[in-house]
């Protein structure tokens, strides 16, 4: 704005009072975008609007020019371009040795087959495959294309079983397929992604300048054409070495399809757990409200309709019945108040899982400590499961251990949260067993947490469950 | 009283129980129950295990049995049931269930129902009826609970021959079916006596039933006519 103000200030004062009121208008049309950078002053409102489009109509614009030679050449100054170059001439040098060490490996296994040796040499020349391969994902990674190389089984042995794994193992056979494709792609690409610079290379050195072509050359041809390659150097680099890399990905990187297909099947063993857990859970309810309350509340009533009968002909008995159903009542609703605790604990909500753990701490026959990072700020997803994690532990715990102390742990871990319960009990804790432990595990996995329990027959046990700090949405 | 006590009864004096039931405060309950309306309740356990065991060491008249025991808290109850007729078919048996599961019932009450009952728990919050049907068990009648009665009316495949019932007749049909005698169902509906055995005999003309003298061979004819078999 101040500039703007200016401009205006000192056009005016230089201004031609001839001016006419009717170009006055037509000036402020013709007020130029302040955007262009190094233009000449915008022309007052009052006069001399021509300027700026004089100066383009009588030659070069010098501006304009200068701004696209800029864009032209500016990748020529990023990392980006030459990594890329790089990255194409590297690979292509490397290919024959990569693809050499290869095929040496595999005459001489392949040779020694008739004497038995080579079937050791087997696994070694695919874990050499292997790290032949791992060469060009570096390589592909120094230049900016991350590659998540697709997993291999893992061999373990150079026997018969892990040959017959090596051997069967597609992943392993396109890393063969990829060093032996890659000695000739690798040398076209780069060929192709260096194509502007051995141009500008070859105008400058060769029959340019100082080459046999002298001069002339120099003028007619070579300098409109240096000023072309030397700005694509750096694009058609970077455009040949992203097909490279989408070629690599394609023999070496993750199967996306695969990748997916695995996500679902994990997605679909989540679900059943979940629909276990949740119909486990529901029969624990139910049997909780039939075999504890509804049992408390037959009894009540048995007491009450014995006190009916008695109540004309000994009304003490009567009196002691009643208060004997009114004692019942008392453990019904503590029931109730428990089961109900189990279900949603209003205390999460309200003041947080460090209150909700030490209100179900704090009505254990034993000492357990609870320990909850001060800093840790969970949403009510993350803490609902925390809770429900830990509830069911310490259920575990009383119910089964015999322990002494137990101990809750909530402590914040990178992204995770851990939850670990600590007990000094007997021990034996069988995940395979016990609707407990496995209502805990479903429960981790439906968020994508991981969960281990350590139950030595003797104990002591230790259950650690981690689970993000962001439950989130699953989308692959 | 509805039921005559059965001769052998007054010979041998109260009536010898065995109550199983897992938890502790109905055990209770029954067993001061029994006991206080004149039963000899000669064992209280909680489980089907200790339960064979008893009738086994005590040869009672009478079992009352829960259903749902541990360990696993489903069937444990019905299957001591009917391992008990098995073996000593004449000691009646009272499954109490917590809810009408027809499976339950089903499997207890195929076959002779004499001295068998199958009675939802909340039963036993009216005391006298409750005692009523105890009593009927023991001296070698049935009782079935009414929920259990109506869930086979309901599913019944005669539906049309009962559309022809007044429903004056459905209910005598009904209290039959539960194991009530002519006078029970009297009190019951508070008639007259003559006024249920006509209602009686227009059931089984309509239904093509034949009248049969005692009471639980009544029963077992109406469960096995409703069930269409």
């Amino acid at each position: 704005m101040t500039a703007s103000t200016d401009s205006v200030m000192s056009s005016s004062s230089g201004s031609s009072p001839a001016a006419g009121v009717e170009r006055e208008t037509g000036a402020v049309n013709q007020l130029p975008p302040p955007t262009r950078p190094g233009a000449p002053t915008p022309p007052p409102a009052d006069g001399q609007p021509a300027s700026p489009a004089g100066a383009s109509e009588e030659g070069w614009d010098w501006d304009r020019a200068r701004e696209l030679a800029e864009t032209w050449f500016r990748p020529l100054t990023a990392a980006e371009g030459w990594k890329a170059l790089l990255f194409l001439f590297v690979s292509a040098v490397a290919a024959p040795f990569l693809f050499a060490a290869m095929v040496a490996l595999g005459t001489i296994t392949f040779g020694l087959l008739f004497v038995v040796v080579g079937f050791l040499l087997i696994v070694p020349f695919f874990r050499l495959v292997e790290v032949l391969a791992g060469v060009e994902l570096r390589l592909a990674a120094f230049a900016g294309h991350e590659i998540e190389p697709r997993a291999v089984a893992p061999l373990g042995g150079i026997g018969p079983r892990a040959i017959s794994r090596a051997l069967s193992d597609p992943v392993r056979w396109r890393q063969v397929g990829f060093l032996a494709v890659n000695v000739v792609l690798a040398f076209l690409l780069f060929g192709f992604g260096s194509f502007p610079l051995s141009l500008v290379v070859q105008a400058v050195f060769g029959d340019g300048i100082f080459g046999g072509g002298g001069i002339g050359a120099f003028n007619l041809f070579a300098l409109p054409l240096v000023v072309v390659a030397a700005g694509a150097i750096p694009r058609i680099a970077i455009w040949t070495a992203r097909q490279k890399a989408q070629i690599d990905t394609w023999f070496l990187g993750v199967d996306r399809l695969a990748a997916a297909e695995r996500r679902v099947s994990d997605l679909s063993i989540q679900r059943q757990d979940i629909l276990d857990a949740v119909a486990s859970e529901r029969r624990r309810i139910e049997r909780n409200l039939h075999d504890g309350v509804q049992q408390q509340l037959v009894a009540i009533g048995l007491d009450l309709g014995m006190a009916a009968n008695h109540v004309d002909t000994d009304p003490e008995t009567a009196k002691e019945l009643i208060g004997s159903a009114r004692q019942k009542v008392q453990g019904s609703i503590g029931e109730l108040r428990q089961l109900g605790r189990g279900l949603h604990p209003a205390i999460l909500e309200d003041r947080g899982i460090d209150a909700a753990l030490s209100a179900i701490v704090g009505g254990a026959p034993i000492p357990i400590s609870v320990h909850v990072d001060a800093d840790l700020d969970l949403s009510t997803d993350v803490a609902e499961t925390v809770y429900f994690i830990a509830n069911e532990a310490i259920a575990n715990v009383l119910k089964h251990a015999g322990a002494r102390v137990a101990s809750i742990h909530v402590v914040g871990v990178a992204a995770n949260v851990r939850v670990t319960v600590h007990d000094d009990g007997a021990g034996g804790a069988d995940p395979a067993r016990g609707t407990g432990i496995l209502g805990i595990r479903a429960r981790v996995h439906a968020v994508d947490g991981t969960f281990a329990i350590t139950s030595p027959v003797g104990g002591p046990t230790t259950l650690v469950a981690e689970i993000p700090r962001q439950i989130e949405v699953d989308r692959g | 009283m509805a039921e005559v006590a059965h001769p052998a009864d007054a010979s041998a004096g109260a009536l010898r129980t065995v109550i199983a039931d897992d938890s502790v405060l109905l055990r209770d309950g029954l067993v001061r129950l029994l006991t206080d309306s004149g039963f000899d309740v000669v064992a209280a356990v909680g489980d089907a295990d200790a339960l064979l065991d008893a009738v086994t060491e005590h040869s009672p008249d009478l079992c009352l049995v829960d259903v749902r025991m541990p360990p696993t808290h489903t069937d444990e109850g019905l299957r001591a049931a009917i391992e008990i007729r098995r073996r000593h078919p004449d000691i009646a048996v009272l499954v109490l269930s917590q809810y009408v599961e027809e499976r339950y019932a089903g499997e207890l009450l195929t076959g002779d129902v004499a001295g068998v009952g199958y009675l939802l728990k909340d039963r036993v919050i009216d005391v006298d009826d409750f005692l009523v049907s105890v009593r009927r068990v023991a001296n070698g009648g049935s009782a079935i609970d009414a929920e259990v009665v109506s869930q086979i009316l309901g599913r019944s495949q005669r539906s049309s021959d009962l559309d022809r019932l007044t429903p004056r007749e459905r209910e005598v049909l009904t209290l039959m079916a539960e194991g009530l005698s002519n006078g029970g169902i009297a009190d019951r509906l508070v008639v007259s006596h003559g006024a249920v055995e006509k209602h009686i005999s227009n059931v089984f003309m309509k239904l093509g039933l034949d009248v049969e003298e005692s009471s639980h061979r009544r029963v077992l004819a109406v469960l096995t006519y409703l069930r269409g078999s």
